[in-house]
């Protein structure tokens, strides 16, 4: 009914008649360095009437006889309006708007709008931020400076993947990551979630784009600015726009082109800290015969063997005589870099050109770059290509079109396993590890076949393979061909009515191969697998936009369109087990059938969508959204959602008429919203699952999720207000934002008393909520001619509460964990709760589910630790909260500084709060590697003495143990009952005290909180320089960078309080980390 | 006019979209998995699943194996020292896999039963499902006591919100009784195969039946009591300790046990080792899983106590369970000493293995990828008649059926009589299996004129010699010896000697397992019920008794020593 009432509405306003023209040309130029700026929109305020501006600045443009003022926008550049009168000639000078407190912002479906108009809060990042200080995964650089959007890079492998949280979470379990659009094409950011015992980190989807591609990234926070997106937009939106051939700042007459080089070189930024006093072995004793338990403890893969002071053992690299079986004993002495000695410098070489044309009606810009990367393990890779064509060109005087494809190819040859995996070189490095292992030997020696084993040599042949023998034979490949196009047109009605279509794809085919060589330990006979990922994406969008003032006061923007998008995805794998020939990884290889499987899904959405934006004397601005979806993933009868939004602006300043130099504007705006959300593909109806056949037996079994009835949509609201303030004509800016979000009617999985039959069952439920607030502070307290000094701050707070589950349950497992610690959600309490065994304390609080005290939830403990009469800890009878993994606050620090032709800028970065559980402390101290198992006691005695010569651990702790139910009892040195804590005098051996942190998580939970130095950028700007002139170059920028430089405070020992397992929800817990990297360069820029 | 076109035919682009979702349903079907599929294709994983369950996971590698002592993990011994890990998956993994899968065969058999479909195969197939759906629940009654029976597995009618209350281990037991002989009915409508998918007997009712009825002995055989006394000789200075008989948990059991052996006709029972009910592995990507597990790992070696009896009665079959230590390999080729075997003694201290000198489980056992696993075995029902007869006191019969039983279990361990066999190793490289040493004959009646092996003695010492022999029999099937060593209180030694590194110190053996936390969160009135009645214990993880016996569970009528002293190595 709706779009039949607006189809008569236009056929009404098709009768108007166009008004009288004239002309008007001029020219704009950039303050800071007077060049023209082409690619500025020329628009007559209130009216789709435009034009942008050419290579050299000039436009030239009809406009009615009404018309009364032009505005000149341009993204970075204090937006402009010149009231028209008589004149002809209009010529502006645009200035930088370094602090982004005038500019013009992408807002949802493109549309540039002024910041002013908005209702609701949108940051966004400018293009040249990405590419001077160069990440490999260009969602990195936005770290520290978007406030509410948290980023973290998850290890230091070469293709790691980020992740992007916008406000919190805001599903349990689901994806939580917003929607990246680029240039109107919604695209994927898949992302791989490795797993605490292993996995591949893939990265995330959207590391494909090439920064230099990038002409600015707008960050959609909330519901609000995202409610025109639906359903796939409920975590935000990223938005990417890439340049164009309209948009080159400082570009000469004619073609431009430019040439950016970039080198940085990547090393470790934080190891573990190791003990050199004891080598491998058990007891003290070690003597090395076969490396699996033939010899004494010599498959023990600890460092609890005897002290390193040059006594001559029998070792894994010791010369060995095959006829006599005798292996020549070799000093025993510390290799204190070994596991430092593993880790090469990497280097991330990244070249681009691109050039870029404009005539009277058509433009175009075409980008080539390359990107190598070589990771900080040997035989680790990542290469990526891109090539990217943007074009554009007026047919008729009311018909342009336009049209981008972006090709892209990531590759890499090999990539490492994470987690706690054998494929992973840090488990048999980083936590086990006998520290007298000379790694140069292992790399020297990797290729020779032991002749007692048959295997590969190495340290230890009970649990591990030899690293290097990992990195090089057991590659882990991936291949990833993507194509981003789209085309669309724009039809002008009339000055105040336009057309614009869009239609676009992301298609990607992507090939993994994981390939186990024959000689490896956990599978002597090798294998492959192979997986082929094939994605496509098609979204089409049309829109109707109308615009005209009303009067002198009211200007009308509105728009109505449809959107559908349609997704099908197919997924192929392969497998053999058992090569005849080894080394040769092909299906037909195999002493057995390869193993296949073959899925696809497809899923569709259509939409329905229309705005309403009105703007009052240019100081109160009201929005009006709604959006209807119909989903395929939802039963039939409950696929139709609608939502809506409504949000207000108003500029205090101007409505009031104030105009002071010291309080220069105010504005405040609010806004509400809803958004809907979809289910999964296919999750209405129980299914069987096959397996392998076996013995020729085809093999079913039923799902484990009870299928849902009744599902509905679920739905996200969100409210927000904001205030705008700035001081000294614009020198301070101040936005302040304070959101309330809430989740309800969550689609999710929650699990159910497996006696069931059922482990889980989808349902609607639960509301998880997010409130903060978020500041951004710009100030520029320096500004003159030669030097200038500006700083921008970004903080933010987010308080993410599970208001509600489902009913009375207790929780809901986010990440089931590793080692019985897991993160939950649980009702009333933040969202992220880590749940495992405490070690119990001298004081305890019995938390209840219930007022009535009679369902225990769990004991909180409190003071000193309790120990038993031989000094070692007790650990809690059943789990507990031991913290949270999310920060209570985050933000960023950029200071940027110009002289001359010179600029500097760091950005350091901080968070506070949300704890970790450290796999690699926890297993490290068991296993005797970290230094801390190897240090001095209060008798000045290595606690690895005996006991009798003072040696032992001995802990601030009192004595006391639990009373059979389950209460903290005290006690006294001799095991008798006591009421007043007796403080510990009891020394426990080390290696039996060390190895007693099993189950005791609580050991091995750190606090997260750090202060990074992200950035320095230190660069030089040869500009007008006559030698240079000659040649035909315009403008060169050297710039020498860092990225990652130093954690300048950190609570957590041995790890990068930043890790994360992928970048997928499992947040909080960190296995073997692959140590992340601190990255310096130099990036070199030319503009011909 | 054109104008108006161009801007109908915008329109109608926006109206086409949103406007063609008729096809939705049809485009949320799911193309890669089937919504239905025959019933006999399901059982097929029921069978694999259903041997995993019970022999084939950390269950009986790191838990019970170890705890009944047939087996020992050397390295990160925490479950050999009673300090378990999250132990929830062992008890809801049936639930939620094999137990659901068999309800849906029950459902789709009965509903074809009804309609007059392929009668017969459905009964059949059903009959099956009933059978494993027994052990299953034995499965989970013997090692939990009370767990959820008649309110389970309802997930599949209801889809509201479901919290099964829990049955008392008596109510299952008679219910599974009811089920077997449900089972043994179904079974017997025709001789004729009813399908390939059946992994252990292709599809032979008859074998089928006879796995209900022996099945059904064994159940009744546990909760029968163990009426005699015995008397510990435990540590000094710990006093030795005498065990009052265990009653009877189910009065009728022992009348039952008559039923059924007194009319094989209706009720027949395994007669031969062509019985056994097992699962043989035919490879990749079926492979044993005890080879799966321990080929790239040596954390593994057999027990002390299985070594010791073994080698008090010069049992062959110590060359078969396990490998000569490498120490007296070397000592054997170099002409020095003879080949030996050495256990590691469960729960002793970390660091406290020297694998030279233990012996690995045997090449049979565990380094085999085709070796089959058991469920259910004709020399386990043998020493189970032994048993019955011994409390009939039917001295005859039960000698009778003791020694077959000792030969049935030599036999399917591959030791004929009058055959030899030569102890091998699983080499340091993959794979190679080595033969060594001189081969050794095989002679039952020397065999069972051995001291301890020879039928005499009190009746208190025959069923312990039953019992070890049982013991020594089901080697490998860690569950159901578990069941038996807490039920009998044999091997003695279990009892008599405390862990050297037990976790839970001077408790003894753990009587029974922790339920699942899952359970604790999502039916904790239920559970809290259930333990309430079974009253469980707060501390220790609820896995001891320090109330006497009222812990136990059901059938677990004897109080069993708890040692005090610790064990000591022997060498």
């Amino acid at each position: 009914m709706k779009r039949i009432t607006f189809l008569v509405t236009m056929f009404v306003f098709m009768g108007l008649q166009l008004m009288a023209q004239k002309v008007i040309t001029g020219n704009v130029t950039g303050q800071e360095d007077g060049n023209p700026i082409p690619g500025v929109a020329v628009v007559v305020r209130g009216t789709t009437i435009g034009t942008i501006t050419d290579f050299d600045g000039n436009y030239s443009l009809d406009v009615p006889e009404d018309a009364r003022v032009l505005m000149f926008t341009f993204v970075g550049m204090k937006t402009v309006e010149e009231p028209i009168g008589d004149r002809t000639t209009i010529d502006v000078v645009l200035e930088v708007d370094i602090l982004g407190l005038e500019e013009v912002i992408v807002t949802s479906l493109g549309i540039t709008r002024e910041k002013k108009a908005l209702g609701y809060s949108v940051q966004d990042v400018q293009g040249d931020q990405l590419t001077t200080a160069r990440e490999s995964n260009v969602i990195n650089s936005l770290q520290g400076r978007l406030s509410g959007v948290q980023i973290t890079n998850s290890d230091g492998g070469v293709s790691s993947g980020s992740r992007i949280i916008i406000r919190g979470m805001s599903t349990f379990g689901g994806n939580n990551q917003p929607l990246f659009i680029v240039d109107g094409v919604p695209i994927s950011n898949s992302y791989s979630e490795p797993g605490a015992y292993g996995g591949l980190d893939y990265g995330n989807a959207a590391m494909d784009i090439n920064p230099n591609d990038i002409e600015n990234v707008s960050v959609l926070k909330g519901a609000n600015a995202a409610a025109l997106y639906g359903s796939r937009a409920v975590n935000g939106v990223v938005l990417i726009t890439t340049k164009t051939g309209k948009a080159r700042m400082g570009a000469r007459r004619g073609l431009g082109v430019s040439f950016e080089t970039n080198f940085m070189w990547n090393s470790v930024l934080v190891l573990p800290e190791y003990q050199n006093k004891y080598g491998q072995g058990a007891g003290g004793e070690f003597e090395y015969v076969n490396g699996n338990y033939g010899g004494t403890y010599d498959g023990v893969d600890e460092s609890w063997g005897p002290p390193l002071d040059g006594r001559l053992i029998p070792q894994w690299d010791s010369p060995y005589d095959t006829e006599t079986g005798v292996r020549t004993p070799t000093p025993w002495v510390a290799h204190p870099d070994n596991v430092k000695d593993f880790f090469e410098t990497g280097l991330t070489r990244t070249t681009n050109l691109s050039l870029a044309g404009q005539g009277d009606k058509a433009n175009f810009r075409l980008s080539l770059a390359n990107q190598e990367v070589s990771g900080i393990m040997w035989n680790t890779d990542l290469t990526r290509n891109t090539v990217t064509l943007n074009a554009g060109a007026s047919l008729t005087n009311k018909l342009s079109v336009g049209g981008s494809a972006m090709y892209i190819d990531n590759h890499s040859d090999n990539i490492v396993e994470g987690g706690y995996g054998y494929g992973n070189p840090m488990q048999s490095l980083g936590q086990w590890f006998g520290r007298q292992v000379d790694v140069h030997e292992l790399k020297a020696r990797w290729k020779e076949i032991d002749p007692i084993t048959g295997f590969p040599m190495n340290w230890n042949h009970s649990f591990h393979d030899n690293p290097y023998f990992v990195l090089h034979e057991n590659w882990n490949s991936r291949d990833r061909d993507r194509l981003i196009g789209s085309f669309n047109l724009q039809y002008d009605f009339t000055d105040w009515l336009n057309f614009k279509a869009l239609v676009g794809e992301d298609f990607y085919v992507e090939d993994r191969k994981q390939v186990t060589a024959q000689r490896t330990k956990d599978d002597p006979l090798g294998g492959f697998g192979a997986q082929s990922y094939r994605r496509s994406e098609l979204n089409a969008n049309a829109m109707f936009t109308f615009n005209k003032d009303i009067g002198t006061d009211l200007n009308i923007v509105a728009t109505l369109g449809g959107e559908y998008d349609h997704y099908d995805y197919q997924y192929h794998a392969t497998g053999v087990t058992d090569l005849i020939v080894p080394g040769l990884y092909d299906d037909s290889n195999a002493t057995t059938p390869a193993t296949t499987g073959l899925s696809e899904t497809h899923t569709e959405l259509q939409s329905v969508f229309g705005t309403l934006n009105l703007g009052f004397r240019n100081y109160l601005f009201l929005d009006l959204t709604g959006r209807n979806d119909w989903s395929s993933t939802l039963p039939v009868d409950n696929n139709s959602y609608f939502y809506p939004s409504v949000s207000l602006g108003f500029v205090v300043t101007e409505a009031l008429g104030i105009e002071s130099n010291i309080f220069s504007y105010a504005k405040i705006r609010g806004s509400y919203a809803e958004v809907g959300g979809s289910a999964g593909a296919y999750a209405l109806q129980g299914v069987f699952d096959s397996s392998q056949p076996f013995d020729n037996q085809p093999n079913f079994n039923y799902t484990n999720t009870m299928p849902p009835l009744g599902l509905k949509p679920q739905r996200k609201k969100s409210i927000e207000a904001g205030l705008e303030l700035k001081f000294l004509k614009n020198r301070i800016g101040l936005d302040g934002t304070f959101y309330k979000e809430n989740t309800i009617n969550q689609i999710m999985n929650i699990a159910i008393s497996r006696v069931t039959g059922f482990t889980s069952k989808t349902i609607n439920a639960g509301n998880l909520q997010n409130m903060g607030a978020e500041i951004q502070l710009m100030a520029t307290p320096v500004e003159r001619t030669n030097f200038s000094w500006d700083i921008m701050v970004n903080w933010s707070k987010n308080e993410n509460k599970v208001v509600e589950l489902y009913k009375d349950m207790k929780y809901l497992y986010l990440y089931s964990g590793s080692w019985n610690m897991e993160i939950h959600a649980r009702p009333g309490e933040e969202y992220g709760i880590l749940w495992g065994y405490a070690i119990v304390r001298e004081n305890q609080k019995k938390v209840y589910y219930d007022k009535a005290e009679t369902d225990l939830s769990h004991i909180e403990y409190s003071g000193r630790p309790i120990v038993n009469t031989n000094g070692y800890y007790k650990r809690s009878n059943s789990r507990t909260i031991l913290g949270n993994v999310y920060p209570d606050w985050f933000g960023g620090v950029n200071n940027a500084f110009r002289y001359k032709n010179f600029n500097l800028s760091f950005l350091i970065d901080f968070r506070k709060g949300g704890d970790m559980y450290s796999i690699t402390d926890w297993f490290g101290i068991q296993a005797g590697v970290l230094k801390r198992s190897a240090g001095t006691n209060d008798n000045g005695v290595n606690v690895r003495e005996d006991l009798a010569d003072g040696g032992g651990v001995k802990v601030n702790a009192v004595y006391g143990y639990l009373d059979s139910n389950g209460d903290v009892q005290l006690m006294d040195e001799t095991g008798a009952d006591t009421n007043t804590p007796v403080k510990n005098q009891s020394y426990a051996d080390a290696e039996v005290f060390y190895h007693d942190y099993w189950g005791k998580n609580e050991l091995s939970v750190f606090d997260a909180s750090f202060v990074k130095l992200r950035e320095v950028i230190f660069g030089y700007n040869f500009r007008d320089i006559p030698f240079l002139n000659n040649l035909g170059i315009g403008n060169i920028n050297l710039s020498f960078v860092g990225r990652n430089l130093a954690i300048l405070h950190s609570n957590i020992p041995n790890i990068d309080p930043e890790y994360n397992m992928g970048a997928g929800n499992y947040v909080g817990m960190e296995t073997n980390a692959i140590p992340s990297t601190r990255s310096y360069g130099f990036n070199l820029k030319v503009d011909f | 006019m054109k104008k108006i076109n161009k801007l109908f035919l915008a329109l109608l682009l926006i109206l086409a979209v949103g406007a063609c979702t008729k096809d939705f349903e049809e485009m949320n079907t799911d193309p890669n998995s089937p919504v239905d599929v025959p019933a006999i294709n399901i059982f097929t994983n029921v069978l694999v699943g259903a041997v995993n369950v019970e022999s084939a996971t950390w269950m009986q590698h790191t838990y019970v194996g170890c705890w009944c002592q047939q087996w020992c993990k050397c390295m990160y011994i925490d479950e050999d020292r009673y300090q378990p890990r999250d132990i929830s998956d062992y008890f809801e993994r049936p639930y939620y896999a094999e137990l659901l899968d068999l309800q849906i065969i029950l459902n789709k058999t009965q509903a074809n039963i009804d309609a007059g479909k392929e009668v017969v195969t459905n009964s059949q197939i059903q009959g099956a499902a009933r059978v494993i759906r027994a052990s299953l629940f034995m499965f989970l009654t013997d090692l939990w006591g009370a767990i959820p029976y008649t309110e389970a597995l309802q997930g599949l009618e209801v889809g509201g919100d479901i919290t099964p209350a829990y049955d008392s281990q008596e109510s299952v037991y008679m219910a599974l009784l009811d089920e077997l002989e449900q089972a043994n009915q179904l079974l017997a409508t025709s001789i004729l195969n009813f399908g390939s998918g059946d992994l252990f007997f292709n599809g032979d009712p008859v074998e089928w039946r006879k796995y209900a009825n022996s099945l059904k002995l064994r159940l009744l055989n546990r909760c029968a009591g163990t009426p005699w006394t015995f008397t510990y000789d435990m540590v000094d200075p710990q006093t030795d300790v005498t065990t009052n008989p265990g009653p009877a948990a189910y009065a009728g059991a022992d009348a039952a046990i008559g039923t059924i052996l007194g009319s094989p006709a209706q009720y027949p029972i395994m007669t031969s080792k062509a019985d056994n009910v097992k699962l043989d592995y035919p490879g990749i990507p079926y492979r044993n899983p005890i080879f799966n597990t321990l080929y790239s790992r040596t954390d593994q070696s057999i027990a002390q106590t299985m070594v010791d009896m073994l080698n008090d009665r010069n049992d062959p079959r110590i060359h078969v369970y396990a490998q000569p230590t490498p120490d007296s390999r070397d000592a054997y080729d170099a002409g020095t000493g003879p080949l030996e075997y050495v256990g590691q003694q469960n729960g002793r201290e970390h660091n406290s293995a020297y694998f030279p000198s233990i012996s690995l489980l045997g090449v049979a056992i565990a380094y085999d990828e085709y070796t089959p696993l058991y469920m259910l075995t004709y020399d386990e029902t043998l020493f189970t008649i032994a048993e019955y007869y011994m409390r009939q006191g039917n001295d005859a019969l039960a000698q009778q059926y003791y020694e077959d039983g000792i030969a049935a279990s030599m036999e399917r361990w591959g030791l004929a009589d009058g055959g030899t066999i030569t102890p091998s190793y699983k080499g340091s490289g993959s794979l190679d299996i080595h033969e060594i040493g001189d081969p050794v004959a095989i002679d039952y009646a020397a065999y069972l004129a051995e001291p301890l092996v020879a039928w005499g003695g009190t009746d208190a010492e025959k069923f312990q010699k039953i019992c070890d022999q049982r013991w020594m029999a089901i080697l490998g099937q860690g569950v159901q010896a578990y069941a038996e060593v807490r039920r009998t209180g044999f091997p003695e030694r279990i009892f008599e000697y405390e862990l050297g590194a037990a976790y839970y110190p001077d408790m003894g053996l753990p009587i029974r397992l922790q339920y699942a936390l899952s359970e604790e969160t999502y039916n904790s009135e239920n559970l809290e019920a259930a333990k309430a009645d079974e009253k469980v214990e707060v501390t220790n993880e609820g896995m001891f008794s320090t109330n006497g016996t009222e812990s136990q569970i059901w059938w677990h009528t004897r109080k069993n020593p708890i040692p005090t002293e610790k064990d000591i190595p022997t060498k």
